[in-house]
């Protein structure tokens, strides 16, 4: 459980998922900055879900949770401070989600493609439910092949035009 | 400590503008704590 909010003076803090024994970088918080993750804890009562790591020698001054939630409740600079620090961390960690998303359906969905010859019959339904995923994400990662060139996408078809994808 | 409340003015624009009372008793409270890398 957070029982104090850091303000960071100086060095820097990696904040980072582990789960199977893989590792994902979520931020990292230097000076000037907070973790927002431990914001979110204060607020909500809640353990803290992920590791920080120093990364390189770090002074920070530690504002005990009474203190936190007194100003958050009194005092409106700091209270735009921190919905401010969820915002732009929020806005950074759907770019995060994205691309761990977008990356795995890529590969999947080129395998898939390749999988089933030069023309594939089918709606991106269809191959979203092959891959489980959803239609949307998959046009949009079609269209993004379509733009390298990759493949022509037709309507209920795909077809490869580069499978060497060079 | 005054070094580290000017640091803290500084870099901490949402606190800068506490009342000066306000702030060295929120300063008070807080600890100063220095993390080696790797930890």
């Amino acid at each position: 459980m957070c029982r104090q909010f850091p303000l960071v003076l100086s060095g820097s803090i990696r904040v980072a998922k582990v789960g199977d024994g893989r590792e994902l970088q979520l931020y990292r918080v230097g000076p000037g900055e907070s973790c927002v993750l431990t914001g979110s804890c204060l607020v909500g009562s809640r353990d803290y879900p992920a590791t920080g790591v120093v990364e390189s020698d770090v002074r920070l001054v530690v504002l005990p949770s009474a203190v936190f939630e007194q100003l958050m409740a009194t005092h409106a600079p700091f209270r735009q401070y921190v919905f401010g620090l969820f915002a732009e961390r929020l806005t950074d960690l759907m770019g995060l989600v994205e691309a761990v998303a977008f990356h795995r359906l890529d590969r999947r969905l080129a395998s898939a493609l390749l999988g089933h010859g030069k023309v594939i019959e089918g709606t991106h339904q269809q191959l979203a439910d092959e891959l489980g995923s959803v239609r949307e994400i998959v046009t949009r990662v079609l269209r993004s092949f379509a733009d390298q060139g990759l493949v022509r996408v037709g309507r209920g078809s795909v077809e490869v035009l580069d499978a060497s994808g060079e | 400590m005054i070094h580290t409340q000017t640091e803290v003015r500084r870099l901490y624009p949402a606190l800068a503008d506490l009342d000066d009372r306000v702030f060295a008793a929120t300063m008070a409270q807080a600890q100063v704590v220095a993390l080696p890398a790797g930890t």
